[in-house]
């Protein structure tokens, strides 16, 4: 076990080197230039802001001050906004984001596992059949459509929740729906799955022919075995909710790490695109890896099978 | 009891001789037959192949139904709702309504008229509310848009902020959808199938070197790898196609490393080694087939995750460039006017769905033709 993580934190650094690399020759090949302004500026003028950040060196050495600075958690200075680090601007920005993809995950797993439960009980039954079809559309439609869907009709018909803007917590609804269907459809089909195989299984059967009655069996033996696969799954959740999480933010005016991110490609803000880029590769990297050792602890199968 | 028990003597035994009983009666199937037998006692699956092709006819034609080109601009008809001849009871009538509320009914109406700018020929107004029972009077405006207007001609799907024929664009943006769609199945098909197929046919250091390569690739967030892909080449569909390239095949390539690793040490294979086959006869005659099932399966699923991907890209403004049309493109067009002009977002968001829904489905049922183990 002990080695199994050594080498995965070793992989870790490896591709996060290579993406912070990758990320730095990506961005000097940029079309376009950070001045906004170039063609009104002359040759002087462009010289002294280039220096200033650095930007006239050879590519090797903003190379080696970059990676550097990274190292020590500096991820450079905004061209967008003047002199503000974009470490700062990040953490400023990552409280909705996170609120707002936590949000969307507890409530998205919790409502996908009843509604695959529910299926997985009712097997071939009306619930089922309803809950699957619901799945197969929560899975389909793109969180972009249901935004526009429950901006239109939640927010501007009934105006029941506020359309955009962060400014409390009845603000965090709509964002949070849009953001939840897909892992509601995703859990959904997974439990229903799982469930569904536990179900069939000898212990189940052996369960029941001790006289445990439905409930204790679905409950005690059959849900907390389907639950541990649900996992597993957990881990391209969180990746889709921070891809969705782009979109989302800009819909609903939200001022997250997304919003600024697409803000930043549009004004070819290059520290702050490199800096999201490498926060979202890091986060990404971790989730798999802290999801692949917790598979490992709740599930002692799979360390025996791993210790032989 | 007794009169139920049959009399011994009406039994015959039947004449049974080995051939007899060894006889095959039903036609032989080939896993592909019996699949498609699968596959189409499945409804939703069949449902969703027709919704596709439907979409795929109207993509190729639907831009052809119509006078109007996709980059043909006209203010003066800019934001015209959508007119069906015959669908006007499902709100394709080329009208526009409101409600609006005020403390009177006087102040209603007048603010029901003041929203479509007084032009009180062409709006019909209805009291729905006349505020007697002390809550807010309210009147709904009815605007005809294509009278105001004097516009013969009917846009069936509405036209853009800029007046561009909204059919003409969603089929057009429908093409590029579709075209996602092939490419992906086509980069998994090509590109992913051979790397995985070859990583674990040839083995040792090849699949070594091979799959450490995956290993880190598979650590950079898709979506990243395809935003700097995009970045550095101009937007639009050629640096879509190749970040799709670069980004899509993985997952295909670890399933088919997988399934042949499982595979060619089977005895058919060894058997057919000894018989002399070469290594491109046996990859050909003997893993490929055996996988084929699971290619298609994993090709189907990574199809709506592609479009789903265009889209996204489109809409964020990093897909096709400002005047094509793509249906991210158009759905993005129409949030921003969505208060008031709903239709301009409707129609493209609709089709999005059917596209995603009706691949879904469709590699839901493929899944459980091909593979009846992995039926959820």
């Amino acid at each position: 076990m002990t080695r199994y993580i050594i080498q995965r934190i070793i992989y870790l650094i490896i591709t996060m080197f290579l993406i912070a690399t990758f990320t730095f020759f990506l961005m000097k090949f940029l079309p376009g230039t950070p001045l906004s302004a170039a063609d009104k500026l002359s040759e002087e003028q462009q010289q002294v802001v280039l220096e200033k950040y650095g930007l006239d060196d050879p590519v090797p050495i903003q190379y080696f001050n970059y990676m550097v600075n990274l190292v020590q958690g500096d991820l450079g200075i905004s061209f967008q906004f003047d002199n503000r680090e974009v470490s700062t601007i990040i953490m400023e920005r990552i409280g909705p984001s996170m609120q707002l993809g936590v949000q969307a995950m507890v409530i998205g797993v919790i409502l996908g596992m009843l509604l695959g439960l529910v299926s997985a009980i009712y097997h071939n039954g009306f619930m089922d059949y309803t809950s699957t079809f619901l799945a197969v559309l929560g899975q389909s439609i793109p969180s972009f459509v249901f935004a526009g869907l429950l901006q239109f009709y939640i927010g501007v018909k009934f105006g029941w929740f506020p359309v955009a803007l962060w400014e409390g917590w009845e603000y965090t609804v709509l964002p949070t729906a849009s953001l939840a269907i897909f892992p509601i459809a995703i859990a959904a089909r997974f439990m229903r799955t799982e469930m569904l195989e536990v179900m069939g299984s000898d212990y189940i059967v052996t369960a029941r022919a001790k006289g445990v009655n439905k409930v204790g069996v679905v409950f005690k033996h059959g849900l907390r075995n389907a639950l541990i696969p649900l996992i597993t799954v957990l881990g391209p959740l969180a990746i889709s909710l921070m891809t969705g999480s782009l979109v989302i933010e800009n819909i609903f005016a939200v001022p997250g790490i997304g919003e600024q991110f697409v803000k930043a490609i549009n004004v070819n803000d290059y520290p702050i695109i490199m800096g999201t880029t490498l926060l979202l590769s890091f986060m990404f990297i971790i989730i798999i890896l802290i999801i692949d050792l917790l598979y490992g602890v709740i599930d002692p199968r799979i360390r025996l099978a791993e210790g032989e | 009891m007794e009169n139920h028990k049959p009399n011994k003597d009406l039994f015959v035994p039947v004449d049974t001789t080995d051939t007899e009983s060894e006889k095959i009666t039903r036609p032989s199937l080939s896993f592909w037959q019996d699949s498609f037998i699968r596959l189409r006692k499945n409804v939703g699956a069949m449902i969703g192949l027709a919704v596709l092709v439907i979409l795929t006819l109207l993509a190729i034609f639907g831009p052809y139904l119509n006078d109007y080109g996709v980059y043909e601009q006209d203010l003066s008809r800019s934001k015209m709702p959508p007119k069906v001849e015959g669908l006007g009871w499902l709100g394709m009538d080329g009208t526009l309504s409101d409600v609006q509320s005020a403390d009177t009914l006087e102040q209603a109406q007048s603010k029901a008229l003041m929203r479509f700018n007084n032009q009180e020929d062409y709006i019909e107004t209805e009291v729905v509310n006349d505020g007697s029972n002390g809550e807010q009077a309210q009147v709904r405006a009815t605007y005809d848009v294509y009278a105001a207007k004097d516009i013969q001609e009917n846009y069936w799907f509405g036209t853009d902020g800029l007046g561009r024929d909204q059919w003409t664009r969603t089929w057009m943006g429908t093409r590029v959808s579709l075209y996602i769609a092939f490419l992906a199945a086509a980069i998994d098909m090509l590109i992913g199938v051979a790397y995985g197929g070859i990583s674990a046919y040839y083995g040792g250091r090849v699949d070594n070197v091979m799959q450490r390569i995956i290993e880190i690739l598979v650590g950079i967030p898709n979506l990243v790898l395809v935003i700097l892909m995009i970045l550095i080449l101009e937007p639009g569909i050629l640096s879509i196609t190749i970040a799709l390239a670069i980004a899509g095949w993985i997952a295909m390539a670890r399933i088919v490393r997988g399934q042949v690793l499982k595979l060619k040490n089977q005895e058919f294979v060894l058997a057919s080694r000894t018989l002399g086959a070469k290594d491109s006869r046996i990859l050909q005659r003997h893993l490929i087939p055996n996988v084929l099932g699971l290619i298609i399966i994993n090709t189907m699923f990574s199809i709506p995750s592609a479009i789903f991907f265009e889209a996204f890209l489109s809409f964020i403004g990093l897909g096709l460039p400002t005047p094509m049309a793509s249906l991210g493109t158009l759905i993005n067009a129409g949030f921003q006017s969505l208060q008031i002009y709903p239709h301009i977002l409707l129609f493209p968001a609709v089709v999005i769905s059917l596209i995603m829904i009706a691949f879904n489905v469709l590699a839901d049922g493929l899944r459980d033709a091909f593979d009846p183990k992995m039926r959820e």
